[in-house]
């Protein structure tokens, strides 16, 4: 009995995969928070996504858009550090997390490169016309910050919420051009 | 031989007397309208009993899903707030690397 629901569990994860290609992982990054003068640390599974979106008011137009967009996700990890002093943290860490994102699935959308040691990159994943996946690293000097959303990410959605949420115009329309 | 009389007057069948029956009606009567008193009290006091026991196992299961709800929710929110202002900062950097 026990084996049949191990075989199950295992089979309908191998069909899963190919779907929503393999997660993301920011774990190694946890270290980071001995040297971190503070940190936010955030893992929400689609159960709790779920959970999240039934607590999300209908009263309000920004809530409504949430939770639409929430609806076909399946995981939001964030990783935030802030540090007191320059190369608190190395590109080696930030490294871990890109080299995660090589493989085929995943495209980089937007890097940015500067003097200042800011830098900045967006990859999305998609699976046919749908957008499975999308990675936002921020690494500055005194700050490091990856976010991960994992799922069918309704781009309409983002879309929409962007000027909400701060999301670039240039970051959009390259995202709705690939999408067609 | 006295005593031989005597035994058989005392063991000898009688007849029991005409309100024995009716006596033990009664007794039992009275014994079956306690019982049902007392019955009938701890129907009244555990159904109720039970009832608050359900519903104060809901409220706290409620309660208890309105915490972690309201929690993920504010985890959202903040995991969209940091991811919004992060994305403000790239579309800075982006229009820096432009000029």
């Amino acid at each position: 009995m026990i084996c049949n629901w191990i075989r199950a569990a295992l089979l309908s994860s191998a069909l899963l995969v190919p779907v929503f290609g393999q997660s993301v992982h920011l774990e190694s990054l946890d270290r980071l928070k001995a040297k971190a003068s503070g940190n936010v640390t955030i893992s929400l599974d689609a159960s709790l996504l779920q959970l999240a979106s039934r607590f999300l008011s209908d009263d309000d137009a920004d809530q409504r858009d949430i939770r639409k967009l929430v609806a076909g996700l399946k995981r939001i990890s964030v990783r935030n550090f802030q540090f007191d002093r320059d190369g608190d943290y190395s590109i080696g860490d930030v490294d871990a997390i890109r080299n995660q994102l090589r493989d085929p699935g995943w495209s980089k959308l937007v890097e940015v490169r500067n003097r200042r040691d800011d830098n900045a990159d967006v990859y999305l994943r998609q699976d046919g016309k749908n957008v499975s996946g999308a990675v936002v690293i921020v690494a500055e000097p005194r700050e490091l910050t990856v976010v991960s959303f994992e799922g069918l990410i309704d781009m309409d959605g983002i879309a929409k919420l962007a000027g909400k949420f701060g999301i670039p115009d240039s970051v959009r329309i390259k995202v709705e051009r690939r999408g067609k | 031989m006295d005593i031989e009389r005597q035994l058989e007057r005392a063991l000898e069948r009688k007849p029991p007397s005409p309100e024995f029956a009716a006596r033990v009606l009664a007794a039992a009567q009275m014994q079956s309208r306690r019982r049902g008193v007392w019955s009938n009290w701890r129907q009244w006091i555990a159904a109720p009993l039970a009832a608050s026991l359900l519903l104060l196992a809901l409220g706290i299961e409620q309660r208890k899903e309105r915490q972690e709800g309201e929690a993920a929710k504010a985890q959202l929110l903040q995991a969209l707030a940091l991811t919004s202002g992060k994305l403000e900062k790239i579309q800075e950097l982006v229009r820096e690397v432009q000029r």
